[in-house]
């Protein structure tokens, strides 16, 4: 076990220094600068905002700003905003905590909405919910996140419930933007699973309701959904960007929205890696987990 | 009743420009809220260029002259007056006596010249510093007195004055050593303590909330007293709130989270206006000093393929045919609902003192411009296709910032007038920055709609735009010598006007210089927006101006209302108008 944790976090940042090499060599690729804001400035001469350029590091060669930026990460500064002209820790710190708020919030909502849905319609008795399961899965990934989001925000404005520090809205998007993916993964893993002889024997025992769904039927079925979870946080992370730019919400979304485009690539370098890292992260979690859950990829590892 | 008093009141004062009634005294109190599109990238003034940085700074600091945002003239700020001498080369100012900065500290000359020679040092490489370079030379400050100093030119400069606005007093206690040090351009960042910043601005900084707001507080030794002699701001408090996009922004302020919105799109405007509210203000405070232009590529070193285009736009008569065919009322109409005014001219006429008067306006019309171009030597194939002389079909792409939808709208619309001539154009909408590269680096483009001025009323700020050397001469900049007889003449006329102090024989100078570009074209003018605001109607004092920062300009004048009684009753026809 603790081999394979060890492999695991390896992989993990090996995969992150790759990341952080093809990220920062791909911001370099994009044409412009943050400065060129003021070379469209007629009161800036070329000469100025050359030499606001050249102050900012930008001039220097690719490998020589690599090896600065690894510099920094290893002095805890995690990179220098030529934006803010503060160290990128520094603005990440907040709005991490902010989306963290979210994506949490957004991931309790749509597993809840799918883990109760999902038993109540596997269940040979809930056929009308089956019917609600189906039309509530085809109707939300029908529409695409960024118009739910809108029109969330459209009821939200009539509610009342556009306030600052009010995740209601953003978050109900988010969650409502995952239950399609979730949805029919829950139900098939549980019907997969429903007419196992262990639940049977527990059944027979008399194991009733809310009992049985929890402590036997979801258990059996974890396997197959706890690489669900470890995906759905990454993707969590990647559609609440887009959730919190329509709805403003302080997190990470606006910050690396406008760090692409000011070209301010420590900071857009940050969120890549933060986004591979939790979804690594999620990953190892994941497999730590079903290998305590089942002990057949127990003994395979 | 008081209500009515101030709409009346308000409307005559907009109605005659240039006059600007004196601020109502009002009560002291009370926090402003207002919205901004981004959050403040910094709060220091010597590395700051963007838009909200720019417009937070000016809360915290002040100038020696400033240009009153209304009256578009320059007034004492802390030079309480100032004195040209005979020769145009120096003046002598007049510093206001027993100001202190915001952390109580004295101000004095020693302010002034430290802060002069933070600008103009070449290592701190300050936004400010070209415009305080004169003929090449940075201007020299000198001390006189304690509360006197002399400025000196190397050559004359018209409207002289004028530079000092924006140029925010450093408080020399405490940067000097960090000066000192080189590491001025890392201090007074958004995580900044409260404690390591002062300025001579009506607020001072207190505390900052990433992503979110940036809270200022009244800064108690501010210099400026109201009528009854008591002492500005009103306000305790401003926080300024980055909404992200101008749907948010609209949304909470729908919604009362906030008192002003600073710029608006004509969009939401209209979505405001729409909701009738009573306790709203909505102002139209008139053509900006923004023009968007079209222009085509005329580098020398442009690639092979824009090259063989070049015989068409290099050909004037060919440029105004174009721009015979552009149908500048329908673009003030379609894209900004009418809040927009069509430019014929390049100077828009928010420009009160400087835009020309007798700039031809000719009507939009396809067979005139039809007949420019069969003059020329154009035709037309059978399926109505333009052809030039070598019978090759006409044929090219504009490209536009995709970030700005009014101004990509405004290209569709555009290549639809151009498609009646037979021409094919395409629009093609590329990423502000990617646009700029093609612009100034790789001149891989054919023509591009862009939207130039907004800084400054006064001609010298774009000096860079109509020197046929300058970098922003984008059609083809950076010339070695004038490549055309008109660009030598904008040369000439635009150099001789900045050094000429009799401000009639400038008006002259640089009215040939309107004329010389609305015949050559080497820019079609189109439109300038108007400039749209909106606040709570118990936000007193409000009076827009179309120069940054349009509806802050006068914080220090702003406060809040307590009794709106009469206030809500004010109906939509008795708002600002914002034509003249």
């Amino acid at each position: 076990m603790k081999r394979f944790v060890a492999r695991r976090l390896m992989q993990g940042a090996l995969t992150l220094w790759v990341v952080s090499v093809v990220g920062f060599a791909l911001m370099s690729l994009v044409p412009g600068s943050y400065f060129d804001e003021a070379r469209l400035d007629p009161r800036l001469s070329p000469q100025t905002v050359e030499a606001m350029r050249n102050r900012s590091g930008e001039l220097r060669t690719l490998p020589q700003r690599y090896g600065e930026w690894l510099v920094s990460c290893f002095a805890g500064e995690g990179g220098y905003s030529v934006v803010y002209q503060v160290p990128v820790l520094h603005l990440m710190l907040p709005r991490l905590v902010k989306t963290a708020q979210l994506a949490t919030a957004g991931l309790a909502l749509s597993w809840l909405t799918a883990l109760v849905l999902g038993a109540w319609s596997a269940n040979r008795a809930g056929k009308h919910a089956a019917a609600v399961a189906d039309w509530l899965t085809s109707v939300l990934a029908a529409i695409p996140e960024l118009v739910l989001a809108c029109g969330l925000m459209l009821i939200g404005l009539y509610a009342g419930l556009v306030r600052e520090d009010n995740l209601t809205i953003p978050a109900l998007a988010l969650g409502m933007g995952g239950i399609p993916a979730l949805l029919p993964q829950v139900r098939a893993g549980l019907r997969q699973v429903a007419d196992a002889p262990y639940l049977e024997l527990a059944w027979a025992h008399g194991i009733r309701g809310w009992r049985f769904t929890l402590l036997f039927w979801l258990r059996a079925a974890a396997n197959p959904l706890l690489p669900l979870l470890g995906l759905s946080v990454g993707t969590m992370l990647s559609s609440s960007l887009v959730v919190e730019i329509i709805c403003g919400w302080p997190g990470l979304g606006p910050l690396f929205l406008s760090s692409v485009e000011t070209r301010d690539s420590h900071v857009a370098l940050a969120v890549v890696l933060i986004a591979s890292g939790l979804l690594i992260t999620a990953n190892t979690v994941t497999d730590i987990l079903q290998a305590a859950a089942d002990p057949r990829i127990r003994e395979s590892s | 009743m008081t209500g009515r008093l101030v709409t009346v009141l308000l409307f005559c004062i907009f109605r005659t420009a240039a006059f600007q009634a004196p601020f109502e005294p009002g009560v002291p109190g009370g926090t402003l809220r207002v919205a901004q599109k981004a959050e403040p990238k910094t709060l220091n003034p010597l590395v700051a260029i963007d838009a909200p940085s720019r417009e937070v700074i000016r809360l915290l600091h002040a100038d020696l002259i400033t240009i009153n945002r209304y009256t578009q003239r320059t007034e004492p700020a802390l030079a309480e007056s100032w004195k040209a001498a005979k020769d145009g080369r120096s003046f002598t100012l007049a510093l206001r006596k027993g100001v202190h900065f915001s952390d109580g500290h004295p101000f004095d000359a020693d302010d002034v010249i430290f802060t002069f020679q933070v600008y103009t040092d070449k290592a701190v490489a300050a936004p400010q510093r070209d415009l305080l370079m004169v003929g090449e030379e940075p201007v020299r400050v000198r001390k006189t007195g304690s509360h006197t100093v002399v400025v000196t030119l190397s050559q004359p400069y018209a409207a002289a004055e004028r530079i000092f606005d924006g140029i925010a007093i450093l408080p020399r206690h405490l940067l000097e050593a960090d000066y000192r040090a080189g590491r001025l351009a890392k201090i007074w960042t958004v995580a900044s303590t409260p404690q390591s910043m002062a300025g001579l601005g009506p607020f001072r900084f207190r505390e900052h909330k990433a992503g979110e707001w940036i809270r200022l507080d009244r800064n108690p030794y501010y210099w400026k007293s109201d009528a009854n002699r008591r002492r500005l701001p009103y306000f305790d408090e401003v926080v300024l709130r980055a909404t992200g996009t101008e749907e948010n922004q609209v949304i909470r302020f729908l919604a009362g989270e906030l008192d002003v919105l600073g710029r608006l799109a004509a969009r939401s405007y209209a979505a405001i206006e729409q909701k009738a509210l009573p306790d709203v203000q909505l102002v139209d405070a008139g053509s900006s000093l923004e023009y968007n232009v079209a222009f085509f590529n005329l580098n020398t070193s442009a690639p092979a393929h824009v090259a063989s285009k070049q015989t068409w736009f290099g050909d004037k008569r060919f440029r105004q045919a174009l721009s015979l065919a552009a149908d500048r009322e329908g673009m003030a109409r379609l894209v900004y609902g009418g809040r927009a005014t069509p430019l014929w001219g390049h100077v828009p006429p928010g420009n009160r003192i400087w835009a020309a008067q007798d700039i031809a306006k000719p009507p939009r019309s396809i067979p005139a411009a039809k007949q420019i171009l069969t003059q020329v030597g154009f035709q037309w194939d059978s399926a109505g296709r333009l052809l030039d002389r070598a019978g090759t079909p006409v044929r090219f792409t504009i490209v536009v910032s995709s970030s700005n939808s009014e101004r990509s709208r405004l290209a569709t619309i555009l290549a639809s007038d151009w498609r009646e001539l037979g021409i094919d154009v395409q629009v093609v909408p590329l990423e502000f920055r990617a646009l700029l590269d093609r612009l100034m680096n790789s001149k891989d483009y054919d023509a591009c709609l862009l939207g130039f001025g907004g800084g400054d009323a006064d001609p010298n700020p774009e000096m860079n735009i109509w020197l046929s050397s300058g970098s922003m001469h984008f059609w083809n900049p950076q010339q070695k010598s004038p490549a055309t007889p008109w660009e030598a003449r904008l040369d000439e006329l635009m150099r001789r006007q900045m050094t000429t102090t009799d401000f009639a024989a400038r008006h002259a100078l640089f009215r040939e210089v309107q004329q010389i570009v609305a015949g050559e074209r080497p820019v079609i003018s189109l439109v300038s927006p108007n400039v749209l605001v909106a606040a709570r109607r118990s936000v007193g004092n409000f009076r827009p101006a179309i120069l940054d920062s349009y509806a802050l300009w006068n914080a220090e004048y702003l406060y809040r209302v307590t009794s709106t009684g009469g206030l809500g009753q004010i109906t939509k026809s008795a708002q600002v108008p914002g034509k003249r």
